[in-house]
């Protein structure tokens, strides 16, 4: 009699201990109250996010992607980077790349829809006019973070020399610095 | 709504048919059925035999050699069907297509080109959560079907 309380006890006893270790998580997962269980973690490579503040459409992406679904697209007076979600890898090099850290892989990873035009992740940048050939050349964030950037490292006597003649070429196109660098009176080594 | 549609789609069932593809799409589809994932609490059951099959799970770009194979598998299945490209392979072809985005030669493009797709799970490849996502979609699709 003894032992067969014995063995209910034991009995009982692994019982609310395997309730304690359930093995199926929910959906959608975090709910459950054991969250070591949860699979879904911060640092987790999903869809895409662009932060369009800091965002500068360098392009840099887009040459790294390792299956080339981040695409430049320029049309008139505005530059697209838009990332096919379909082709996408998640591998996370286009995040590790990015000079300004504007572009982050959330771990939003519910992403399946009926329409294969839905899987697009956009981001539009205005551009800025070369002054004489009047083409569009880059982004005209990109040009004020360059000239931040290469100001930043300068020592403040060359800063004052160089400030001046930045301005004046970075509002052309690389085409028509070549041509009119007798023009601007700056020495050829500054046009970077 | 008839008794029949109600039933199926309290208990769909499933056929994973593999086009191509590195295997790792098979897994997660393997983990979504185990008892971590435990699909089969909503009623999904997977089945191996096309003809059994309300949902059809379709993997991999989609060699040439596989391509008539798709077809035959995708006609076996009994109306009404649904379709799921599981993988950044089957929606467009992922990375084997080539750089400047030309075909690859091996390859008889994306399912999208060989049988009407309904859903599409994006991912390289998709977590299981994601994949029971798409067959909740599939399961509204199969709903409005007759």
């Amino acid at each position: 009699m003894i032992k067969i309380v014995n063995g209910m006890v034991i009995l009982i006893k692994e019982l609310l201990r395997n309730i304690k270790r359930c093995v199926t998580i929910d959906y959608p997962a975090g709910t459950w109250p054991g969250k070591k269980y949860s699979q879904i973690v911060a640092y987790g490579r999903g869809m895409h996010e662009f932060d369009e503040e800091k965002c500068v459409g360098c392009g840099a992406c887009a040459s790294m992607c390792s299956s080339k679904t981040i695409k430049l697209m320029d049309e008139e007076g505005e530059r697209t980077v838009s990332i096919y979600l379909g082709r996408c890898l998640f591998c996370g090099k286009c995040q590790d790349i990015c000079p300004e850290k504007a572009l982050k892989l959330t771990p939003k990873y519910e992403l399946a829809n009926i329409d294969k035009e839905k899987l697009y992740v956009k981001n539009s940048l205005n551009m800025a006019k070369c002054e004489s050939c009047r083409k569009f050349i880059f982004t005209e964030k990109q040009i004020n973070t360059v000239k931040n950037k290469i100001l930043e490292n300068l020592k403040p006597e060359t800063k004052e020399k160089v400030r001046p003649d930045m301005e004046k070429y970075l509002k052309l196109c690389p085409d028509c610095r070549k041509i009119l660098s007798f023009k601007l009176e700056i020495h050829p080594r500054k046009l970077y | 709504m008839n008794l029949k549609q109600k039933a199926r789609i309290y208990s769909p069932w499933v056929f994973h048919a593999h086009a191509g593809g590195c295997n790792n799409c098979d897994i997660e589809i393997a983990a979504v059925f185990s008892p971590r994932f435990d699909a089969e609490r909503m009623g999904i059951k997977l089945k191996n035999n096309p003809r059994h099959a309300d949902i059809l799970l379709v993997t991999g770009p989609v060699p040439k050699q596989v391509e008539s194979a798709l077809k035959r598998i995708y006609e076996q299945t009994p109306n009404p069907k649904v379709v799921v490209a599981v993988g950044s392979c089957a929606i467009d072809c992922g990375p084997y297509n080539y750089d400047d985005g030309s075909e690859n030669y091996a390859f008889a493009g994306p399912v999208n080109k060989v049988i009407p797709v309904d859903v599409y799970v994006p991912g390289c490849p998709p977590r299981p959560e994601a994949i029971i996502h798409g067959l909740a979609l599939a399961l509204e699709r199969l709903a409005l079907k007759r």
